[in-house]
């Protein structure tokens, strides 16, 4: 059913390169990704601690497509590719896409990771520019309420901190926080290549060898205590909105156990209790609880994860009560056979269906990297997932104390 | 009833798209928005949610939606089914589900079953009024809705909340049944299947040509319209309105689209290297072309509002008057060559790009199309470029932040 041709490769330098061939596909994409997102903000190398202002990885991102006197985003327009460049809580990721030759725009690929460049000056402008980026999100309600949550989950305020950081931690960012980041995280083990579509593969790996280069290295994350149950259960914003949207969580503390068996059992059961055959949500739209918006997932960033729940409601308050509800009635009355296959059958149609995004399979690709998995791997922990196994979950990861609702209602 | 067919085996799902054409109209655009919301949610053979989504579940996950969609100054039902393509027995299961969905919706005394009915009209209510919650789409389309004014373009595809209190269930139901009878039909799927195996369905449809019409010209240079509204938002909001004087069809759709490249299309274009690269005012900046109406709506999200308004003003001028390089123009036409290439990896892009072509009576390929791109010239481009005019000045500006 999915055949996708994967080869994965561990070279000298220690970096991790997956291929992906898609037949038929005109374009083809290249990604580096490293294992630094914007929860690393304390480690240790060597002895030595380092702390830093939050936003540090994100800030990194956006300087490193600057090169003394030259735009590397025009460069990559003028070889024909479209390059652009991301960073969430775990990963920072640079790619582009092309119709036209891979090898120039590889080889550009390979240097602008290897090398940064700052300056106070260029450091100081970019602040603006992030400033407006972090701005831009606070309008967005969804992102909000979602914001919220987290930190009402988790003590850590790692975890729970906006990727871009706030306002003030941008103010905080020197040139030396950028390049002691860099010179922390981006080496060859703690990265990966990712390239899908009709490539050749021994010339493509001949030129990450010769651009690739690094002293691999022992980085110990820090990261404050956590505690089992949220810091609030509660949190409510007002926002120039019209109606009232909710992110409500369950902090899932089983996070040292068999990632993909979890991760897949988790998304199964969301999906079996509040998914859109469920009684759960013709009961919630009848109600008016509910509305096409309502939508669930299981995160996982490898340190933290949750089950998430999230929608425009008329009645939040009233909606988690019979949230929790669900979760008892479930656990008593246990899950069938019949309901149990059937969100199987669409859990797996959905998964090849994400095949067909090249940028999906890439992101995917990265996010296993930092799990030390691959989807071939998690394709088979969903074929082999048996309801036993969510039966376990559902007790281990829905407890009485380790849920927040967060709230954003009209001002 | 127009078959359209898609041949391409290589994404892992296939895609039954049924459009259901209407002209966009005051009179029935709430209508028709309430319609898609309540034949979503059941139909006589699978009458409740839940039914309809046991059903597609049991399809491999299969996915199915209907929305209201505006294209031209068309207000279309589009229904949408996407299925596991190497499982033949679902082309069937699909074509099945949609013609129940379509031709028996739950009736309940000759009309919508009166839960439903008044449980959709507020949840569309509720819609309507959250349009307000997505800052910038709804400075663009404020934007439209002021410089399209009495235009069927300047119309929300969604409907007004003012239209709901009047609609009565009869009534909404023989609308339904008076589209069913009088509207042009479009089935479109993309996949692998055979041509015989979708006339089993749809019967051959290939005698069938739907009519279509061009919007008309609303080109006429007049005094710049200006319009701010004040909402408590943490990033102003600023929408630019051009009218553009060239024809949706033919070489004219590419020039426009060449222009709208060099001015906003992305990271190398004029307006992103000028406010956001050169000034640092903002974050996002870019244009967007309509092509069927011959506008382009430029928008940023910009704290200096007035700063940033004559920034743009100044660089439209400049372009206007030729302010643009050779290079300009082949880095646009090979960056829209990209894009047209990209169309062919996703679906979605596909058949838009496919239904566009259609609307505008063009039958060109996607590789045809990069062929006529590939002519354009900086003089095709000029003259498109000097007879542009601004038609809006749009804000969206607020206040205090909210913590």
């Amino acid at each position: 059913m999915l055949n996708e041709g994967l080869i994965i490769k561990k070279l000298d330098s220690g970096i991790t390169a997956y291929f992906i061939n898609k037949k038929g596909y005109y374009m083809k994409h290249a990604l580096v990704g490293v294992n630094f997102g914007s929860i690393y903000n304390k480690f240790k190398i060597g002895g030595k601690f380092y702390e830093q202002p939050f936003g540090v990885a994100h800030f990194l991102e956006h300087k490193l497509f600057e090169e003394k006197n030259i735009n590397i985003m025009n460069e990559f327009v003028k070889l024909g590719a479209d390059a652009n460049a991301y960073t969430n809580n775990t990963n920072t990721a640079y790619y582009f896409n092309t119709g036209e030759e891979f090898d120039k725009p590889f080889e550009l690929l390979l240097k602008m990771v290897s090398n940064l460049y700052l300056t106070d000056e260029s450091v100081n402008n970019e602040k603006q520019i992030i400033m407006q980026e972090i701005n831009m999100y606070a309008d967005y309600p969804a992102w909000n309420a979602y914001l919220n949550m987290m930190v009402g989950m988790y003590y850590n305020e790692s975890f729970s901190k906006n990727i871009a950081g706030d306002l003030a931690d941008i103010e905080n960012i020197t040139k030396e926080s950028l390049q002691a980041a860099y010179d922390a995280f981006y080496y060859p083990e703690n990265m990966c290549i990712i390239c899908i579509g009709e490539i050749d593969i021994d010339k493509t790996i001949a030129q990450i060898n010769s651009n690739i280069t690094g002293t691999n290295k022992k980085i110990e994350f820090i990261f404050d205590e956590e505690k089992p149950n949220t810091k609030n259960y509660f949190s409510e914003k007002k926002r120039p909105i019209e109606n009232t949207i909710f992110t409500a969580g369950f902090k899932d503390n089983d996070i040292n156990g068999d990632i993909l068996k979890n991760t897949v059992a988790s998304k199964f059961l969301i999906d079996i209790m509040f998914g859109e055959s469920s009684k759960f949500y013709e009961d919630m739209y009848t109600l008016g609880l509910i509305d096409n918006s309502f939508n669930g997932d299981y995160n996982n960033f490898k340190f933290f994860a949750a089950n998430v729940l999230a929608g425009v409601s008329k009645g939040p308050k009233e909606l988690f009560k019979h949230i929790t509800e669900q979760v008892n009635l479930t656990k008593q009355n246990g899950i069938s056979e019949k309901r149990f296959d059937q969100i199987k059958k669409k859990q797996i149609g959905l998964f090849i269906r994400g095949f067909n995004s090249i940028d999906n399979i890439s992101s995917l690709t990265l996010d296993l990297f930092s799990k030390g998995y691959d989807f071939m791997q998690f394709f088979d922990a969903y074929k082999n997932m048996e309801l036993e196994y969510l039966t376990k979950r559902l007790f281990d990861s829905y407890t009485s104390n380790n849920y927040v609702l967060s709230v954003i209602s009209p001002s | 009833m127009g078959l359209h067919f898609i041949k391409t085996d290589k994404f892992k799902t296939s895609i039954i798209n049924i459009l259901i054409r209407r002209q966009l109209s005051r009179g029935e655009v709430t209508k028709n928005a309430l319609i898609v919301n309540i034949l979503r949610n059941g139909s006589a053979k699978y009458p409740s949610i839940r039914e309809v989504n046991n059903a597609t579940e049991q399809m491999f996950g299969s996915i199915f939606d209907i929305q209201v969609v505006k294209k031209s100054e068309e207000q279309m039902f589009q229904f949408y089914f996407e299925f596991l393509a190497h499982d033949c027995g679902l082309l069937q299961k699909a074509s099945e589900f949609l013609n129940e969905v379509i031709y028996r919706p739950l009736v309940e005394n000759n009309m919508f079953k009166e839960q439903d009915f008044r449980l959709e009209k507020d949840i569309l209510n509720q819609m309507i009024i959250g349009r307000v919650n997505n800052k910038s789409t709804y400075a663009r389309e404020r934007c439209i809705e002021i410089m399209c004014k009495g235009e069927p373009f300047g119309l929300y595809a969604d409907g007004y909340t003012e239209d709901l209190d009047k609609i009565t269930n009869k009534a909404l139901f023989e609308h339904y049944e008076n589209v069913l009878k009088t509207s042009p039909i479009e089935v479109i799927v993309l996949g692998a299947h055979e041509k015989e195996d979708l006339s089993r369905y749809y019967g051959s449809g290939q005698g069938q040509v739907n009519e279509i019409e061009l919007p008309v010209n609303y080109f006429k240079k007049s005094e710049v319209k200006r319009q701010t509204d004040y909402l408590n938002v943490l990033q102003n909001k600023i929408c630019i309105g051009l009218r553009v004087n060239g024809k949706a069809e033919g070489a004219d759709f590419f020039k426009m689209l060449i222009f709208n490249e060099i001015l906003g299309g992305g990271s190398s274009s004029l307006l992103f290297r000028k406010v956001r690269e050169e000034e640092n005012l903002c974050y996002y900046i870019h244009s967007i072309l309509y092509r069927f109406k011959s506008i382009i709506i430029i928008e940023s999200g910009i704290d200096n509002t007035e700063k940033a308004e004559d920034i743009i003003v100044k660089l439209i001028w400049a372009i206007a008057g030729g302010d643009f390089t050779e290079p300009d123009v082949a880095e646009a036409k090979k960056s829209i060559i990209k894009k047209f290439n990209a169309l062919k990896d996703k679906q979605a892009g596909s058949l838009d790009f496919y239904i566009s072509n259609y609307l505008a009576g063009d039958s060109r390929t996607i590789d045809e199309s990069i062929s006529e791109i590939e002519k354009i010239n900086r003089g095709d481009v000029l003259n498109i470029a000097e007879d542009i005019y601004i038609d809006t000045v749009y804000y969206l500006m607020g206040g205090e932040a909210y913590a």
